[in-house]
C-alpha cells in the first residue's frame, strides 16, 4: 500500500513533499468487575495517514487525509488531489521536512501471544488483591503490539514495533460505614509479575489509608508546613517547565523564561530525552520522523538550550533539531532530611492542576500523609495551592530517585520535592 | 448515510447471521466519522479533513461473558479467526453473572444534517478576518487562534433484532486570544457551536470582541484568597458541576462495580429541593446528541434529580442488564476499537425561578465563576474538583471590578449541591467539551444549565 501511495503522490500535481504514517495495531483488552471477567476484546486494525505539503509564494501549506478500508487507487488519487488544494489554501512560513539520516529498522515479536500476556497480567494483579478489607472494584487490562511505519519524500523510512501493557485498577477499602476508593492507571515497562504485585499492594494500602484519613481541620497542623509531592504532581510541573523552553513557545513569545535565565534558586539539571528504555514510553521517533535526540535544556537551573519539533526548530535557526521529546530527566543534589521533619506528603491528587501563565499549582488532595515529626496520619478532603514560580524557586529535592510514566511521557529524577509556601484549606 | 457503511450493511447482516450459529447474541456496530478542522492562528493556518474512527465492532455472547472484535472492515472477514481471537485460552475465567442481551425488534433510519454548511475555504477566510481583527484589538495581543471543527458521524447497528442507521453533524468554532504584558501572559477564550455551521460561525464573529476584552481584563487577575465564599456559577460552570460533581457518579456501570455512592442515594435528597437535573442524547440538541447509542439503544432524556431527590442514574445496555434496569441510551465508545461504557451525553441542571440580577444583589462577598477549565470526578467519595477560568468579585451585591484566576472549587458534592439557594430562570448548554472516564475513553459531551447560587470552598 505504501508504494502505491508514494507513486500516486509523486504523480499528483503540486505535491512538494509528503509523509505517510502507517500503524497496525493488534490488541487484547480484558475488563473485570471485581475479579470476574465482564468482557474481553480483540482489536486488529490498520491506520494510514498521509500528509501532503505544497509550496507556493515561498510558503508551505499542508493538509492530510486518511486511507480507509474501501479506498482503491482511484479514490486515493482523488483524496490526494483534494488534499493538495486544501494545502494550497493555507500557506505558512516555509520549513523543511527531516532528511534521511539513520533510518530505524527494528522488529520485535513477544514470546507469548497477546491473550497469554494479558491473562498473566491479570493473574499478577489478582494474586496481589489479597488485602484484608481492601479489594479491586474494577480492573481493565490493555496489551497492544503495534507495527509502525514512517515514510517521507526525503527518503526517511522508519519501521519498528512497540509492545505496551497498561492497566487501570480501582483499589477500594471498606471500613464499615466508610467505603472509599482511589484511581490508578499504570503503564508497564515490562510484565514482571512481582513488580505488578508490589504496585497493586501499594495502591490497596493507599485505599486503606484514605478510609482511615482524618480531615485537616481535625489535626493541629502548623501554618506554612512544607508540602511534599511526588509522581504525578512532580510530572505536572516538569512538563510545563519543559514546554516553556520549546522552540514553539519561544518562537510564539509564549515562554516565561528566556534562554540564559535562571528558573530556580535551587540547582538542578534538566535533560529532555526520547525515553528511558528504547523510547519508552513515547517511541523512538517524533511525529515528523526525526529520530529523537536528547538535549540538556537546563543546567544549574539556567536555561541553556531549546528543544522541539522540526518546524519551529527551523524557524528558531536550530541546526540540530531534537524532535518532540516527551521524557524528562532531572539531576540534582538531594537530601532526605526534610522527610524526617514535619510535612504533608501528597500521595494522591484528584488531578494536579497547573496554570503556567497564572503561576497556579495545586488541586484537591484525595490522600496525603501528615508527619508531625514522630507519627504519620493519613489526611484527605483538602486542597493545596501556591505560586508555581515561587515553589520552584525554593524546591528541595530528595536523594531517593523515582520514575513516573504516563501514556506518552515520562519523568525520572528525585522522587520527592519539598515545596514551601503552599496554602492548605 | 456514509457510502462506505451503506455498502457494508448486507455484510453486517451476513456476519450476524453466521456468528449467530455459535453465539446467542451478536451485533455489529459500524462507524464512520469525518472530521474537518480549519485553523487560522498568528503562526499557523491549515485546513485538514479526514476520516477518523472508521471501522466495526462485533459483539458476541458466548453463554458466559461478552466478547468483542474490532476491525477496519467486515467484508471478507475470516470469522473463524474472529472466534479464535476472542477465545481466552483453555484457562477458565470466572465471569460476571450476565445473560444474553434482550432487544426489541426495530428497523429505522435517522438523520440530522447541517442546514447551512460552508466550504472550508470560506470558513478559513472568515476565521482569518476574526483573527486579524483580534490581533489589532490591543497592542499586547501576542497570539490569536481561531478554529473550526465539524464532525459528521455515520453509524449502522445490526443485531439479530435490530437494523439501524444514523447520520448527524455537529460544528464547533472557538477563539483563543493570548495577551502579554512583560512576564504576565493571560488568555481569553470562548466557543460557539451548533448543528448549523453558518449560525455557529456568526456566533463566534459576534463574541470575538468580548473574548479579546476578557483576555485584556485577565491581565489584572490575581489568585483567589483560599476560603469559603458565596458563588454564582455561569452556565458553563453550572454544567461542569452537573457533569463532574454529580453526572459521573450516576453512570450505572459504576453501580455494577460498586464504585458509586449514588447507588445508596436513589430516592433520597442529594441536593437542595429547588434542584432538578437531566441527561440525555434526546434532551437537547448539542454535541452529545445522537439517535441511538453504541449499543443500538434509542436516545433518552433521563430525569436524574427531581426537586433535590435522586430519581435514577444513566446506563449502557450491559450495565442495565446486570442491574435488571432499563438501559437509558448512554452506551458510548471513544471509537469502534474501544469498549462501550455508560457515558453522559448532554447533562444539565434545569431552570429555576430567580433573576440573575437578584442573585448577584444577594451576595455579600463572593464570586461569579465563569468559563470551564476542567474538572475531575470522584464517584465513590463525592469529593469534587472543578476549575473555572476566572471569577468576578462581588461585594455587597455589586461587582468590584476585581478578577481572580484560576479558581478551583473543591469540597463535598452533597455540601455543594445542598447549598444551592437560587437558580436563574434561563439555561444555556455549551457543546464544546470532551469527557474522559478516569484518564481515558474520550467522548464528546455538552453540559450547562442556568446560573446557580451556592456556597463553596475556593482555592
Amino acid at each position: 500500500m505504501i508504494e502505491l501511495v508514494k507513486n500516486i503522490l509523486t504523480e499528483t500535481e503540486d505535491v512538494s513533499a509528503y509523509e505517510i504514517v502507517k500503524s497496525h495495531n493488534d490488541e487484547r483488552q480484558l475488563y473485570y468487575v471485581g475479579k470476574k471477567l465482564e468482557t474481553n476484546r480483540a482489536v486488529s486494525t490498520q491506520n494510514i495517514t498521509v500528509r501532503v505539503y505544497s509550496d507556493f509564494d515561498e510558503k508551505r501549506g499542508s493538509s492530510s487525509f486518511t486511507i480507509i478500508a474501501s479506498d482503491d487507487e482511484a479514490s486515493i488519487r482523488d483524496k490526494a488531489k483534494e488534499t493538495v488544494n486544501k494545502a494550497k489554501a493555507a500557506g505558512n512560513k516555509w520549513y523543511p521536512l527531516p532528511e534521511k539520516s539513520g533510518n530505524i529498522n527494528t522488529s520485535f515479536k513477544p514470546e507469548n501471544d497477546l491473550n497469554t500476556i494479558a491473562l498473566s497480567v491479570a493473574d499478577a494483579i489478582f494474586e496481589a488483591d489479597d488485602f484484608d478489607g481492601g479489594q479491586l472494584n474494577a480492573t481493565e487490562i490493555f496489551v497492544s503490539l503495534k507495527h509502525h511505519t514512517f515514510v517521507n519524500s526525503n527518503g526517511v523510512e522508519h519501521e519498528y514495533d512497540t509492545l505496551s501493557a497498561e492497566f487501570e485498577t480501582i483499589p477500594s477499602y471498606d471500613a464499615g460505614e466508610e467505603k472509599v476508593e482511589l484511581y490508578d492507571f499504570c503503564i508497564l515497562k515490562d510484565t514482571d509479575p512481582e513488580k505488578i504485585k508490589a504496585h497493586i499492594r501499594e495502591e490497596l494500602k493507599y485505599a486503606k489509608m484514605r478510609a482511615e484519613a482524618k480531615r485537616v481541620q481535625e489535626l493541629d497542623i502548623p501554618e506554612n508546613i512544607p508540602v511534599v509531592i511526588s509522581g504525578e504532581g512532580v510530572a505536572t510541573i516538569l512538563h510545563e517547565l519543559a514546554d516553556d523552553s520549546s522552540y514553539r513557545n519561544v518562537y510564539q513569545h509564549m515562554n516565561h523564561f528566556e534562554l540564559g535565565s535562571k528558573v530556580s534558586e535551587s540547582s538542578f539539571t534538566m535533560k529532555m530525552t526520547g525515553g528511558n528504555n528504547d523510547g519508552f514510553p513515547s517511541g523512538p521517533i517524533d511525529g515528523s520522523g526525526i529520530v529523537k535526540k536528547s538535549r540538556t535544556v537546563i543546567e544549574n537551573s539556567v536555561i541553556t538550550s531549546l528543544w522541539g519539533d522540526m518546524r519551529f526548530g527551523y524557524y528558531m535557526g536550530e541546526k540540530d533539531v531534537t524532535g518532540e521529546l516527551k521524557c524528562i530527566e532531572i539531576e540534582a543534589e538531594g537530601t532526605d532530611s526534610f522527610l524526617e521533619e514535619p510535612h504533608i506528603e501528597v500521595c494522591k491528587f484528584s488531578a494536579p492542576q497547573i496554570e503556567w501563565d497564572a503561576g497556579y499549582f495545586g488541586g484537591e488532595v484525595r490522600l496525603a500523609l501528615y508527619f508531625d515529626g514522630e507519627n504519620y496520619t493519613p489526611v484527605s478532603g483538602f486542597s493545596i495551592s501556591g505560586n508555581v514560580y515561587d515553589l520552584l524557586n525554593g524546591v528541595v529535592f530528595s536523594k531517593e530517585k523515582g520514575e513516573y510514566n504516563s501514556k506518552y511521557s515520562g519523568c525520572v529524577g528525585p522522587k520527592y520535592w519539598k515545596l514551601t509556601g503552599m496554602t492548605i484549606n | 448515510m456514509n457510502k462506505f457503511l451503506k455498502s457494508r450493511m448486507e455484510d453486517a447482516k451476513a456476519v450476524v447471521s453466521e456468528l449467530s450459529k455459535t453465539f446467542s447474541y451478536v451485533s455489529v456496530l459500524g462507524t464512520h466519522e469525518k472530521v474537518a478542522k480549519v485553523i487560522s492562528s498568528t503562526y499557523s493556518s491549515a485546513i485538514n479533513s479526514g476520516e477518523t474512527n472508521c471501522g466495526f465492532a462485533i459483539k458476541v455472547y458466548n453463554g458466559e461473558y461478552y466478547s468483542e472484535y474490532a476491525c477496519n472492515d467486515i467484508r471478507g472477514l475470516d470469522l473463524e479467526a474472529v472466534k479464535e481471537a476472542v477465545k481466552l485460552s483453555a484457562l477458565k475465567q470466572e465471569h460476571v453473572d450476565v445473560k444474553a442481551l434482550n432487544e426489541e425488534e426495530l428497523t429505522k433510519s435517522f438523520e440530522r444534517t447541517d442546514e447551512h454548511p460552508l466550504d472550508n475555504e470560506v470558513i478559513l477566510e472568515r476565521l482569518t478576518a476574526i483573527r486579524e481583527k483580534a490581533q489589532k484589538f490591543d497592542g499586547r495581543v501576542i497570539n490569536v487562534t481561531a478554529v473550526h471543527m465539524k464532525r459528521e458521524v455515520s453509524e449502522i447497528f445490526v443485531s439479530q433484532k435490530k437494523c439501524l442507521n444514523q447520520y448527524y453533524t455537529w460544528t464547533n468554532f472557538a477563539l483563543n486570544v493570548t495577551v502579554r504584558d512583560g512576564d504576565n501572559i493571560k488568555s481569553g477564550r470562548d466557543s460557539s457551536n451548533n448543528t448549523d455551521t453558518a449560525k455557529a460561525l456568526e456566533g463566534l464573529e459576534n463574541m470575538a470582541d468580548a473574548i479579546c476584552g476578557n483576555a485584556v481584563d485577565m491581565l489584572k487577575s490575581k489568585p483567589v484568597v483560599p476560603g469559603y465564599y458565596d458563588i454564582i456559577t455561569d452556565p458553563s460552570i453550572t454544567g461542569l458541576i452537573a457533569h463532574e460533581a454529580f453526572g459521573h457518579g450516576v453512570e450505572m456501570d459504576m453501580f455494577v462495580k460498586h464504585r458509586a455512592k449514588a447507588a445508596d442515594y436513589v430516592g433520597k435528597y442529594v441536593a437542595s429541593p429547588i434542584v432538578n437535573m437531566r441527561d440525555g442524547a434526546a434532551g437537547v440538541i448539542s454535541s452529545g446528541s445522537y439517535f441511538f447509542d453504541d449499543d443500538g439503544v434509542l436516545a433518552h432524556d433521563t430525569e436524574i434529580i427531581r426537586d433535590g431527590i435522586l430519581i435514577t442514574g444513566i446506563s449502557d445496555l450491559l450495565s442495565a442488564s446486570q442491574l435488571g434496569t432499563e438501559p437509558t441510551g448512554n452506551g458510548r465508545r471513544q471509537g469502534f476499537d474501544r469498549k462501550s461504557y455508560t457515558r453522559m451525553t448532554n447533562t444539565y441542571f434545569c431552570e429555576g425561578k430567580d433573576k440573575l440580577e437578584d442573585m448577584i444583589a444577594s451576595v455579600e462577598h463572593g464570586y461569579l465563576l465563569c468559563k470551564t477549565n476542567n474538572g475531575m470526578e470522584d464517584p465513590k467519595n463525592w469529593q469534587i474538583q472543578c476549575t473555572a477560568e476566572y471569577g468576578l468579585e462581588i461585594k455587597n451585591g455589586k461587582f468590584t471590578g476585581e478578577i481572580v484566576s484560576p479558581v478551583v472549587i473543591s469540597g463535598s458534592v452533597l455540601d455543594l449541591l445542598g447549598s444551592i439557594s437560587m437558580i436563574s430562570d434561563e439555561k444555556e448548554i455549551e457543546g464544546y467539551g470532551m469527557c474522559g472516564k478516569g484518564y481515558k475513553e474520550w467522548v464528546y459531551v455538552s453540559d450547562g444549565g442556568p446560573y446557580l447560587k451556592a456556597r463553596a470552598k475556593l482555592g
